[in-house]
Formats: C-alpha cells, sequence, structure tokens
C-alpha cells in the first residue's frame, strides 16, 4: 500500500489486532508488514503510547528460555478502538464518494 | 553491524530507566525473528539512531501534547485576570454604591422605628394629660 499511514491508522490497526487476540512484539509486525508498507521500528513507538494511555497492557509469557511480551487491549483500547472505527467509516465514505467521481450525486 | 552492535548502539542513544523497555522490546525482537535473520532484521529496522529517534519523538508528541493542555489553562486562568482587572473601576464603584444604600436602607427604617415610638410615646403622655 503506498498511501501514507498516520499515527491514528496504526493505533486502530494494532488495536484491531489485539482485540483478536494477544500477541507480541514481532508477531505484531510481521501481521502490519503482511498489510501495510511500514517499518519494524514504527510499532514500537505505537505500542509504547498505548500502553501510556492505558489502551492496552503487557504480561510476560516464559518461553524458550526467556520471556515474550505480550500485550492485550484493555477496556480503555476497545472504547479507543471503537472511536478509530467510526472516524475510518466515515472517512472511507468520503473517500469513496470522491472515488465515484458524483455516482452519488 | 550485527545485533550485538546494533543493541550497544541502541542503548547509547535511549539511556536511562525510561528506555529500559524498549531495550528488552528490541532484545526479544531479535530473539523473535532467529539468528538466521540477523541481518535482514537489522536492514529492515533501520540504523539504531533512527530506531531510537522514533521512539524520542514518540515523547516529544506526547509532552507537546501536554503542553498545549497547560497553555489552554494557562490562557483561561489568563483571561479571568484580564477580566477582573477590566471589571474593577465598575464594580468597585458599584460594591460601594450597593452598601451605601444598604447604610442608607437600615438608618432610614431605624428613623421610622424611632418615630413610631416618639408617636407612640406623644399619644400615651397626651392621654395621661387629657385624664388629668
Amino acid at each position: 500500500m503506498a498511501l501514507q499511514i498516520g499515527n491514528n491508522m496504526l493505533d486502530m490497526l494494532v488495536l484491531a489486532i489485539l482485540r483478536e487476540n494477544d500477541t507480541y512484539g514481532y508477531v505484531l509486525t510481521q501481521r502490519v508488514q503482511s498489510i501495510l508498507d511500514v517499518s519494524g521500528s514504527a510499532l514500537y513507538p505505537v505500542l509504547r503510547r498505548l500502553l501510556q494511555v492505558g489502551a492496552c497492557a503487557t504480561y510476560d509469557v516464559p518461553f524458550g528460555g526467556r520471556n515474550r511480551r505480550y500485550y492485550s487491549i484493555t477496556t480503555t483500547g476497545h472504547e479507543l478502538l471503537r472511536g478509530y472505527i467510526s472516524d475510518w467509516n466515515d472517512y472511507r465514505d468520503a473517500v469513496e464518494q470522491i472515488l465515484k467521481g458524483g455516482d452519488g450525486n | 553491524m550485527n545485533r550485538e552492535k546494533f543493541m550497544s548502539e541502541l542503548k547509547t542513544a535511549l539511556s536511562g530507566d525510561n528506555y529500559k523497555e524498549a531495550i528488552a522490546y528490541y532484545d526479544e525482537y531479535f530473539d523473535e525473528a532467529g539468528v538466521e535473520n540477523e541481518e535482514k532484521t537489522i536492514a529492515e529496522l533501520g540504523s539504531p539512531k533512527n530506531v531510537a529517534a522514533l521512539i524520542r519523538a514518540q515523547e516529544t508528541i506526547k509532552q507537546m501534547d501536554g503542553d498545549n493542555i497547560s497553555a489552554k489553562r494557562g490562557w483561561r486562568s489568563a483571561w479571568i485576570t484580564v477580566g477582573l482587572v477590566f471589571a474593577a473601576p465598575i464594580a468597585l464603584p458599584l460594591a460601594i454604591a450597593i452598601a451605601a444604600c444598604a447604610v442608607a436602607l437600615i438608618v432610614s427604617l431605624g428613623a421610622v422605628v424611632i418615630s413610631l415610638i416618639a408617636t407612640a410615646c406623644a399619644l400615651a403622655i397626651g392621654g395621661i394629660a387629657m385624664c388629668i
């Protein structure tokens, strides 16, 4: 995808992925990269921000002699995601309206 | 560059307790990617300086948000102060006038009461005089 991706878009995607199930940084990054052309280093700042606003939480799971840090979505995160999805729907509708080139008129 | 060099440069760029979790995150990231993907992972993450800058930029944005909020609050209290200063020339005389009215009212009420008593006394004395 060649479109510029803003912070809110990444926040929304990360929260939506976490809504499906808890996961750790690497898998989360791979998942986002499968649909968006973003650097591997773009996701940590997003997770850090979401943690700071209480939209997600972490817990460690032992794995192969080390820890995997899992991220999960909180109630605040669910609320935030609902807002993002509503904004996204409005935005998508507005863009489609323009792309249709006046079919709607 | 290898993982060890990447992580040591990242630690230099992100020193302090505030960034311990960031370091741990990238350590785990390399573990998950696996030794066989080390080079690819480094190429894909970008330079440690860049990685650090992205995290710091996030902190700055957060700080700026905070500054904005306090700036708004600052303006609000500034406007209240400005309002009070401008209101003072009107409010002060108004307060004095209201106080003067209140005093005048109390004094006049007192005068009415005294005059009523005086009238009652006069009538009583007059009545006694008539009887005599």
